[in-house]
Formats: structure tokens, C-alpha cells, sequence
């Protein structure tokens, strides 16, 4: 059954958009403060226990033998499901639905930026059994479409663990309520192959579709690989946000403090045209660019970036990344070291040549 | 260049942009390795014997099954149309066939060709394939059409009737009248509040949506409104939801990525949903299991992840129902074709 907010409500746009690969924030790092539930499983789950040797290398994406192979996954599939159904959720945040995944007892919500919109809204899950509970919104990070909320309605929650890794050619399940959450279909089940791993997107075959966005992609032990984002033209277009994006320490604490950032990823990623010096640890600038804003705006050589708009910098890579989450013409403050001083310059981030 | 559309229903609109070279070489569904599909195809071996290629004017209009083996063919109704001609599996040359019956609720079509001694589907009495089942809809080749898995468990879809109006969040009070449809034409105003509809008493405008999406577009129905607090009785024929659509752009929009849906695609007393890429024009034929079953008939592509096949039992209900009934009016020529078939052997 749908549930908009009228019989023909939900007026649905298409737009495009485009991605853009960032360098990969991996990092096994963890702040003291990060909780277990975003760290990767090390304690076997359930669901993982009665795989054998030749299905795991199956599910890895090794040609099938025969059908033994077959039937041998098709019971696993059978067996897993139920569970995969009771971890994702049906999302709704004003008049917009969408979907999640729980990936803590508590009630943490994994989901698409798009979906939450804003950090701090009410919203509401729908739990597999149909059961409505309250929650909140958290962060999101634009740039990736990586959205975190948070049942509050107390509870024990069915959950999910994160995979540890994402190989292309790795079968897939993805989940989600496709039209929005329907009473009498509950998620949808897609099994698919992962066709492509990017830092900041995973691309798979399982066909997703309006309000699938904010579901969970897992891999074949039941572990959530990504989040369902966007698709294109082609039935293989389907887009997910890599579960390494949530696991960046730095990430999930702003996330975690219901932080919005990032730009949208229709927009150009802003450019200050700095170059790195090699022999710093930190973000120090050893020269410019040709046409550099950077220098154009007042920025010296030796200068360390210490800070962009209140977000830690430790080193260069790191700049790049917060660089990278501003749009074109966005106009930024820099916290800068030069020599004893600190400086704040506003600096105007533009178009690389 | 439309690319990437996000995946939640709400009103947004962004500048279109280009994808990175890297994704665009990537826009294919991916073949499934040969020995998956030969391992498939070794599934379907059997049922591949009973499966029909139908032709309308000839063009592939839909599959279809063998449920007789003297010449009756089951397959979706809603896609014939002209000449319709049946392709067998195991010969070359079409047969030339005639529409015996036809089913509304389920679209189902009863087809006979003049030819005897055909493999007979089996459908499968077990239980209906479980979440996460590999479901085979086989060809008229030794390697499948397409495979998937059940997406929902085996469930009732509503017909889809729509008034084509909009309601208020509580109470059944209209609060918009789409020009065209069926409450605009029955009469119906912003601020008629709906108190029964076709005998039911109608509790609130969920309770009202849920009642309509159960009734047939084309139904004629009662409906009781409260206007200026007097009661009074209109009549209206049902819209389709789909008629009602065009305001849900975004989603038919991507629900249209990835090729051409049915167009009968509600409303089937029972379906198993799964994910097997169908074109309109393969639905009609068996779906079969991984052991060979044939656990239903694919009955519609409804969207980009939707496909629907109607498990075995109620196909072969509603065949037999079909049947029973041509098969009365009609034995003479049975008998009569029998005779010529005794015939041709004595000599």
C-alpha cells in the first residue's frame, strides 16, 4: 500500500548528477570514541558460519561449477534473507521516503545524505514488522551521499555488521523499499555483482529505484558493503556509498555530531592551487600553481593549513579532501601557521584551469 | 545528458552533469558467465519443451506455455493483438493460432494451434519459491532468457482503481480534483468529504485510499459524499492509477531506465516479485526452479526491479477453468479430430 501524502502526491523530478572521485580517505585509524558498530565485525556472525571454502570463492566471483554451486547459494540466500529484511528500514523525513539500515543494538541508522536532507530532523522508521518507531537525523556528508541517523525510541535492534572490504566481481544483495514503504510488501530483495569500486562510489547491478535510496547493498555473509544512492540510464548503473566512507574516524565523529557538509555531487569540487611539500608532515605549502587562487589571495610558501571552516587538516591529504568537499566560487576560512602567527584568511576557491 | 537520478521521492531538481569515463564504461548489465547460464539451462531443459514464442502481425508479442498436448497454449492476454502465430522450441515454422478464452483478473489467454502430441508443462504443486530463489525463465533456446531471484514473498497486488483526487491527512475530504479523471467526471468537488464508497463505510482517507486501489479501473461504483453537510450518491467509473501518474514524473521516469514495462502490470489475485530483467514481450511464458519445477508464469514487467510471475497453482486454476469451459463447447470437433488422427495411423 502506498502511504504519500495523497493519492498522486510525491511529485518526482529527474535530475543527473555527477561523481567525483576523490582520493581515498582509507584509513584504519580509530578515534578512542568511534563505536563498535562502525568498525568492521571480527567475531563471526550467524550468518557467515556455515559458508564453506568453494561457496566463499563463489561469492568472490569464481565461475560456478555446476549446479551444486547453484543450489549451495541459493540455500544461503534463502537462509540469510529473513535476517537482511529485519536490518533494513523504511525511512520517512517530511514527505520523502526512503531507506536504512541498523547497524547497532542501539539503533543507528545508516542512509543516503538525500534522504535526511538536513542534520536534526524528526523522522520516522518502519521496522520489518511494520512497527513505526521515532528518530532523528544526524549528519550527512553532501559530497558522498553518506547520511547517519538514529532510532530513539529505546530498543534492541536487529542489526547489520560492516563488511571489511568491497572487491569488484564480488556477488551482491541489495534491500530497500523501492515506491516507499508498502505495508503489504515490506523490502525487496535484488541480488546483483559488484561491477566497479571507486573511494566515494560502488557501482553494482542490482537494479535500485526511487526510494530504494539510503538501503543497504551487503555482501553475500550479510554484511553491509554500501548504501543505495543514485541511478542512471542503464540497468547497470546502479550507485551505492562505500561503507569506507562512514568508517573515516574524522567523518563519522562529525557525522556522529550532526554535521552537513560536502557540496552537492553536481558540483564542481573547488581548487586552491597549492603544491605539497614533500618533506612536511603537515599541510605546509612548498609553492603555487599557475593562476592559483591561493596565491592570488594572499597565501605565502611555508604557510601550514592548519584548519578549512573549522575542520581539522593533519595533512595534506587531508586538505585535499576538505578542498574537495567545497564547491567552485565557495568561499572558505583558512586557520594558517606562518612562521610564530596563526592567520584566518577568507579565501575564494575556484575552477582548476 | 540525463546521468544518475537520486533515489528518494521528493521534489528536486539539479543541473544535469557528466559522469566520469570510468562509470560510463561500465554501463552494461553483466552477462552471467557460460557456465552459469549452461547450468541454468540444464535446469530448464524440460520446461524449454513446452515453451512457446507467441507472434502478433509478425512481431514477438510474449512467451507462452503448452498446457495441452493437443495444441492449447496458455500466455499473457493483454499482449495479443493481429494475426497470432505460435513458435515451438524443438521445430523450425510457425503455427497459425486461434484465442479460445480469456481471463481478466489474471490476463491470462488460452491459445490453440492445430498441431498434437505436444510436451505439456508440469506445473509444480510444492510450495511457492521462498525470498532469495533462483527463478529461470527459460527460451526457446538451451540457454535461458534471463535470471533472477524472488525479490517478496508470493502476495496479492491491487488492481489500482484511482478517483484522481487528493485527500486531506485525516479525514476523507477532497482537497484537489484532477481535471479528466474519474472524480471530475462523477461530479466530485474540493471539500466533498467521501463517506462510503462503493458500500463501504469509509473511516478516514487511508482507510478510503486502500479501499480504492482494490477496485478495477472501469468499475462502476456508489459513493456516498457529504457536501454542505447534506448527504448525497454519485457515480463513478474508476480511473487507473497510471492514468493518475503523470504528477509521479520522477518516478516513472526511473522506473522507465532500463527499458519498457508491461502495460497491464497490477492487479493479480496472487504474485511472486523477483529481479530477472524481463522485456514485456518475454513475459507470458514459465519460470522455472532450480530442480526444473515450473513455479509459475511470468505475468508482467512492472518496473525497473519489478517483475511478477503468477505461481503455478493459480495458473493451472485458472486454465483448467478456461478450459473446462471451451472444452464443453466445443467436442465435437475434438472427437472429430481425434477420428482423423485414428485415421492416419490405420493407414
Amino acid at each position: 500500500m502506498r502511504r504519500n501524502g495523497s493519492v498522486w502526491s510525491s511529485c518526482l523530478a529527474g535530475f543527473g548528477l555527477a561523481i567525483v572521485l576523490a582520493l581515498s580517505p582509507a584509513s584504519t585509524l580509530w578515534a578512542a570514541d568511534v563505536p563498535d558498530a562502525v568498525k568492521t565485525g571480527t567475531t563471526a556472525a550467524a550468518n557467515t558460519q556455515a559458508i564453506s571454502q568453494s561457496l566463499r570463492k563463489v561469492f568472490d566471483g569464481a565461475p560456478i561449477s555446476g549446479i551444486a554451486d547453484l543450489r549451495s547459494m541459493q540455500g544461503h540466500m534463502q537462509k540469510i534473507a529473513e535476517s537482511l529484511r529485519k536490518y533494513t528500514v523504511g525511512v520517512q523525513v517530511g514527505n520523502a521516503w526512503g531507506s536504512g539500515v541498523i547497524i547497532s543494538k542501539d539503533g543507528y541508522v545508516l542512509t543516503a545524505a538525500h534522504v535526511a536532507g538536513e542534520p536534526n530532523r524528526n523522522c520516522t522508521f518502519t521496522l520489518s514488522d511494520g512497527r513505526e518507531v521515532k528518530g532523528k537525523t544526524l549528519g550527512l556528508y553532501r559530497t558522498t551521499d553518506a547520511g547517519l541517523m538514529k532510532i530513539t525510541d529505546a530498543g534492541d535492534y536487529a542489526h547489520a555488521e560492516l563488511a571489511p572490504s568491497v572487491k569488484e566481481d564480488q556477488w551482491c544483495l541489495s534491500l530497500g523499499h523501492p515506491g516507499g514503504y508498502q505495508s503489504d510488501r515490506g523490502s525487496v530483495l535484488r541480488l546483483g555483482h559488484v561491477l566497479w569500486v571507486g573511494s566515494d562510489a560502488i557501482t553494482t547491478d542490482c537494479t535500485l529505484v526511487g526510494g530504494d535510496s539510503g538501503g543497504p547493498l551487503f555482501d553475500m555473509e550479510g554484511r553491509v558493503i554500501g548504501i543505495n544512492s543514485r541511478i542512471g540510464e542503464k540497468l547497470s548503473t546502479n550507485m551505492h556509498v562505500p561503507v569506507s566512507v562512514f568508517q573515516h574516524p574524522e567523518d563519522w565523529q562529525r557525522m556522529m555530531k550532526g554535521r552537513a557538509w560536502g557540496r552537492m555531487p553536481n558540483e564542481e569540487p573547488g581548487w586552491l592551487g597549492v603544491k605539497r611539500d614533500e618533506s612536511a608532515k603537515e599541510a605546509k605549502i612548498a609553492g603555487f600553481s599557475e593562476k592559483s587562487p591561493a596565491e592570488r589571495q594572499g597565501l605565502m610558501v611555508g604557510d601550514v593549513i592548519l584548519e578549512l571552516d573549522e575542520r581539522a587538516v593533519s595533512d595534506f591529504e587531508g586538505l585535499s579532501r576538505a578542498v574537495k568537499d567545497c564547491a567552485v566560487n565557495e568561499s572558505v576560512v583558512l586557520k594558517i601557521r606562518r612562521g610564530d602567527k596563526i592567520v584566518q584568511p577568507h579565501i575564494r576557491l575556484e575552477k582548476r584551469p | 545528458m540525463k546521468l544518475g537520478s537520486y533515489l528518494v521521492p521528493r521534489v528536486l531538481c539539479l543541473v544535469a552533469a557528466l559522469l566520469p569515463l570510468a562509470l560510463r564504461a561500465q554501463e552494461r548489465r553483466r552477462e552471467l558467465p557460460a557456465s552459469m547460464r549452461t547450468a541454468f539451462g540444464e535446469s530448464a531443459r524440460e520446461p524449454t519443451k513446452s515453451t512457446v514464442q507467441i507472434l502478433c502481425d509478425g512481431h514477438s508479442a510474449a512467451m507462452g506455455a503448452i498446457v495441452r498436448p493437443d495444441g492449447y497454449i496458455v500466455t499473457k492476454a493483454s499482449e495479443l493483438r493481429g494475426k497470432i502465430e505460435c513458435q515451438l522450441s524443438f521445430e523450425s515454422g510457425k503455427h497459425e493460432a486461434k484465442l479460445v478464452a480469456q481471463d481478466n483478473a489474471t490476463d491470462l489467454a488460452v491459445l490453440r494451434i492445430n498441431k498434437r502430441g505436444l510436451p505439456a508443462v508440469q506445473w509444480a504443486t510444492g510450495e511457492v519459491p521462498s525470498v532469495g530463489s533462483w527463478l529461470i525463465t527459460p527460451g526457446l533456446h538451451r540457454e535461458p532468457i534471463t535470471v533472477g531471484v524472488v525479490s517478496v514473498a508470493v502476495r496479492r497486488l491491487p488492481p489500482n482503481g484511482a478517483l484522481g483526487i487528493g485527500l486531506a491527512n485525516d479525514n476523507a475530504e477532497i482537497t484537489e480534483v484532477r481535471e479528466g479523471l474519474a472524480a471530475a467526471q462523477a461530479g466530485l468537488r474540493v471539500g466533498d468529504i467521501i463517506r462510503r464508497f462503493a458500500e463501504e463505510d469509509i473511516q478516514g482517507s487511508e482507510h478510503l485510499r486502500k479501499t480504492i486501489c482494490w477496485h478495477y479501473p472501469g468499475d462502476k461504483v456508489k459513493i456516498v459524499i457529504e457536501r454542505n453537510g447534506r448527504m448525497q450518491t454519485v457515480e463513478a467509473t474508476l480511473s487507473s492509477l497510471t492514468e493518475v501518474r503523470p504528477r509521479d514524473e520522477r518516478s516513472e521516469f526511473q522506473n522507465a531506465l532500463g527499458g519498457a514495462l508491461s502495460d497491464r502490470r497490477t492487479g493479480f489475485p496472487l504474485a511472486i516479485q523477483h529481479d530477472s530483467v524481463l522485456r514485456p514481450y518475454d513475459c507470458g511464458g514459465p519460470v522455472v526452479d532450480l530442480e526444473g519445477q515450473v513455479v509459475g508464469l511470468n505475468i508482467a514487467r512492472a518496473g525497473r526491479v519489478e517483475s511478477y510471475a503468477l505461481p503455478a497453482s493459480t495458473v493451472r486454476d485458472v486454465v483448467d477453468k478456461m478450459l473446462r469451459t471451451e472444452l464443453i463447447s466445443a467436442p465435437a470437433t475434438e472427437n472429430a479430430g481425434k477420428r482423423a488422427a485414428n485415421k492416419s495411423q490405420e493407414r
